[in-house]
């Protein structure tokens, strides 16, 4: 029965927002029991696998955003209990000392433990996440308003029907979720080049303003570093040729994702947004450590734009795939889970299309599965920081 | 005579907010054709001066050499040149403040 204000089914936890999902999430710190890690969690049916593959080969800058990240995904929403997997017991020590307000159920299973044997290890992997989903499964949902939800916002391979009507309607979206008392994050700072300046502007706080415009500063120095010019040819011939005429031109349909809201918070890689409001969180344009730093935010699903199509999902949070390219949505069937078509050839229907949208996220925020779940194409990918020594 | 019949083809524009200096268009325009704006504030209607490709940019009012143009509310770039209502806008007319 359609309400006045959007409503979903989620999963209350003891702290902080509430699931959409309720996963035993299988945290594997270390890249040595990668391989057992990904085998205990094909054992555990309703578990959910994140692995730091790089484990202990981070050092240096990458630590405490990697950490940060780790720390972040272990409380996520949509975790209903956690088993942590280390080859070292140290590591899960200090994750389990960040977790001591106990706000819900974990375990740590060690190759420690398990005199360095990976078959006792699994063994008791296997045995330890069983008793955490035959418990943790009994919890039903309950009714919720839309305002408890907060929304990632995410594009790739986009083209014209992404910046002039895709994005612009998650936008809108985003400025609704937001009036109501919800919160959305945007994150690929070099998307922001072009307009940090009206970005930074939004900003509520004159800090938050600065971190913005230096999170860009920072990737250009970074890109330079590496011997790409981001302001020098950009936009390219594509892009031009694409009608895009400048810098400020072309990112105005990647921004655009973000509304009109204030930014209400700053965040780097690894810290989360508990309050209200739109983010901007400090992240790399590359899809996977994208949805992965946006995530660990808290966002407890991603509304993902696509405009010639894009297959990959978040796994911990799930993508709802969106698309206003009626050509791609009819060739890729099984990757959208939303298309908003409609907005291009009736512009005027945008507020619909837009109702229609919150509509599509109650469903899939109450358990509705998006193609992502159904085909498997969801992963998370913890940022890289620097060269292994 | 293609020429004519494109012309009185109705072709249409995107302009994200009321105060913008130009509209997106969504389909390959000829000069002289009328083009049909959707703004926020309802609809609206001009005549392109020029040919426009799709996608790209249609001034919706004149601007001096220098002017600061704008689109979705966002300063886009300075006119390097005077520009009327129904030009193209591109990269022979407009650059980034940056430059």
């Amino acid at each position: 029965m359609k309400t006045n204000t959007p409503n979903f089914l989620g999963y209350r936890r003891a702290a902080g927002r509430p699931g959409i999902r309720n996963y035993l999430l299988i945290l594997n710190l270390t890249g040595l029991t990668s391989p057992s890690a990904i085998r205990v969690a094909k054992d555990l049916y309703g578990s959910c696998l994140v692995s730091m593959d790089h484990g202990l080969a981070i050092s240096g800058r990458g630590e405490t955003p990697v950490n940060n990240t780790i720390k972040s995904l272990a409380r996520h929403p949509n975790a209903g209990a956690v088993l942590i997997l280390s080859a070292h017991q140290h590591k899960a020590d200090d994750l389990l000392a960040s977790m001591a307000d106990h706000d819900r159920p974990v375990r740590a299973v060690t190759l420690d433990q398990a005199g360095r044997d990976a078959l006792t290890f699994r063994t008791m992997a296997v045995r330890a996440g069983a008793g955490l989903l035959s418990e943790m499964s009994r919890q039903q949902r309950e009714p919720m308003p839309w305002s408890e939800l907060f929304l990632a916002l995410e594009c790739g391979m986009s083209d014209p029907s992404s910046s002039l009507f895709a994005n612009p309607i998650v936008g809108l979206v985003s400025d609704r979720l937001i009036s109501a008392g919800g919160a959305t994050v945007i994150g690929e700072t070099l998307e922001w080049l072009g307009n940090e300046v009206a970005f930074s502007e939004r900003a509520v706080t004159a800090d938050i303003g600065e971190s913005v415009k230096q999170a860009v500063a920072r990737r250009v120095a970074l890109a330079k570093e590496s011997g790409i010019d981001l302001m020098g040819n950009n936009p390219n011939k594509a892009n031009i040729a694409a009608g895009l005429t400048t810098i400020e031109d072309k990112a105005i349909g990647s921004v655009v994702k973000s509304g009109s809201a204030p930014v209400a918070a700053f965040l780097n890689y690894g810290d989360r947004h508990d309050g209200p409001g739109l983010a901007a969180m400090d992240g790399p344009s590359y899809t996977p450590e994208s949805l992965t730093g946006l995530i660990a935010t808290g966002a407890q699903m991603s509304l993902f734009t696509s405009g010639v199509g894009n297959s990959f999902a978040g796994r911990l949070a799930p993508s709802l795939k969106i698309t206003a390219n009626s050509e791609t949505a009819e060739r890729i069937p099984e990757q959208f889970d939303f298309c908003c078509a409609e907005a291009v050839t009736h512009p005027e229907r945008i507020d619909q299309v837009a109702e229609d949208l919150i509509e599509r996220i109650c469903e899939v925020a109450s358990g509705a599965l998006t193609f992502g779940e159904i085909l498997g194409e969801g992963d998370e990918v913890i940022a890289r920081f620097g060269e292994t020594l | 005579m293609s020429k004519d019949s494109d012309r009185r083809k109705q072709v249409r524009a995107i302009q994200s907010h009321d105060d913008d200096s130009v509209a997106v268009v969504l389909e390959d325009v000829v000069s002289g054709q009328i083009v049909l704006l959707t703004r926020p504030s309802g609809t609206g209607e001009m005549t392109a001066r020029e040919d426009i490709p799709r996608f790209h940019k249609i001034a919706l009012s004149d601007f001096d050499d220098g002017a600061v143009l704008k689109r979705h509310a966002i300063s886009i770039g300075r006119a390097t040149t005077s520009i009327r209502a129904g030009d193209l806008v591109h990269t022979h007319n407009l650059v980034s403040l940056n430059s």
